[in-house]
């Protein structure tokens, strides 16, 4: 059942532009958002505001997104927010790296629509994915 | 000569030995020469789906110099044709599993389809099984553990230079918070052909060792099968194999 809370999502990105783009487009769907545009930024703002989803772009200057995820899924306080990477690295071999070195939920290669982006979001939020017991802790 | 299709995931337990005989049983209802292969060398269990019991010369025998391929070909269900592998764990030591390949070259004038049966994960017997057919089909579950790791099976045919012929996605339970088709074309970068529903009856059918589409023909699943299979029935098989399969109308 979905609660009656809004849903907090914070966009994590260095590209200024396109971070306020992608939150106006996420704020106009009714979710909550937040911005941050560097990886030690992002983990502060994820103990802070609890999101419930995080967009999380690859290449930053200080910490890259997958070191961020893996920090947040390895901690057992954070590691039920749900987290896509959203990046420009789009080989078979990225996508792995986030899915399995990362442990992100999801992967989503830029360029993406906009509103391809909105909606796997949304079905990001509402459907939650079968990990079949697998935790960023087991090693593989 | 005939096409070869490996049905591939480094997922194990996704259904790749379900769908593989499953499958090539379905074609050959629809009256084309097929041979199962189980090169899943390690844990050959095709014959445990097929009722085949314990063949004297088996894949194993083949890949070890042992037996002509010609000799390994047995008679299985619903007019297909099966080389069984080795239940015997000491038949893998003198088994060379590259030469797969070159095996199945000299029966490929004699079947339109040569259905191979992969082994899960990424080692040796893995990759001699992929090099071994023209085109992959990826099989998936909607879950991420199986989308991550048929990516990595991508990663390999694709370094093979072998196309891959689409995804099919198995275990569907309709309703259900999963995976969404497009959403798996996406991350996966490949079309999904076809969505196999979940049916205990698959558990079943292997204890009766009698594949689901011979079992329960008029099943949601077993029709599914028989879709994929027309599907895959269309390919040409002279020349220039068109290896693009149509995909599934995305439902729900
Ligand atoms: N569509 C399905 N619905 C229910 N069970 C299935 C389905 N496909 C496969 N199975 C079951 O899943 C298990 C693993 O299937 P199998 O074909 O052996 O996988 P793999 O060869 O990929 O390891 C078997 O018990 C099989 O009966
Ligand atoms: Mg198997």
């Amino acid at each position: 059942m979905r609660s009656k809370r809004r849903f907090k999502v914070l966009v994590v990105d260095d590209e200024e532009d396109l971070r306020k783009l992608v939150m106006e487009v996420l704020k106009e769907r009714g979710l909550e958002v937040y911005g941050a545009s560097r990886g030690g930024e992002a983990l502060e703002k994820v103990r802070e505001i609890r999101p419930d989803l995080i967009l999380l772009d690859v290449m930053m200057p200080d910490i890259d997104g997958w070191e961020v995820c893996r920090k947040i899924k390895g901690n057992p306080e954070t590691r039920q927010i749900i987290v896509s990477m959203l990046t420009v690295k789009g080989h078979d071999r990225d996508k792995v790296k986030s899915l399995d070195y990362a442990v992100a939920d999801w992967h989503i290669s830029k360029p993406v629509s906009i509103d391809e982006l909105a909606k796997t979001v949304l079905w990001l939020l509402g459907k939650p994915i079968k990990r079949e017991g697998r935790r960023p802790w087991d090693s593989r | 000569m005939g096409l070869s299709i490996a049905l591939a995931s480094a997922k194990g337990g996704v259904g790749k030995t379900t769908l593989t005989v499953n499958l090539g049983i379905a074609l050959a209802k629809m009256d084309k020469r097929v041979l199962l292969v189980d090169a899943d060398i390690e844990l050959a269990d095709m014959s445990l789906h097929l009722g085949l019991g314990k063949a004297e010369k088996t894949l194993h025998s083949v890949l070890s110099g042992n037996a002509s391929i010609e000799e390994a070909v047995l008679p299985g269900p619903g007019g297909v044709k099966v080389i069984p592998g080795s239940i015997e764990i000491n038949a893998l030591k003198t088994v060379i599993p590259e030469g797969l390949k070159k095996h199945l070259r000299r029966l490929q004038d004699e079947f339109d389809f040569l259905l191979l049966d992969t082994p899960s994960g990424l080692g040796r017997p893995a990759l001699a099984a992929l090099a071994a057919a023209h085109g992959t089909i990826l099989v998936v579950i909607p879950e991420i553990t199986s989308i991550s790791d048929a990516l990595k099976t991508k990663i390999i045919v694709d370094r093979l230079g072998i196309p891959i012929m689409g995804a099919v996605l198995n275990r569907v339970t309709p309703g259900a918070d999963e995976l969404t088709i497009s959403e798996i074309e996406n991350i996966l970068g490949v079309d999904i052909i076809a969505t196999i529903p979940e049916n205990p009856n698959f558990r079943t059918a292997v204890t009766y060792e009698n594949p689901l589409v011979l079992l329960s023909p008029d099943s949601a699943a077993s029709k599914a099968i028989m879709q994929l299979a027309e599907n895959i029935g269309h390919l040409s098989r002279i020349e220039g194999f068109e290896l693009k399969l149509s995909r599934a109308s995305e439902k729900s």
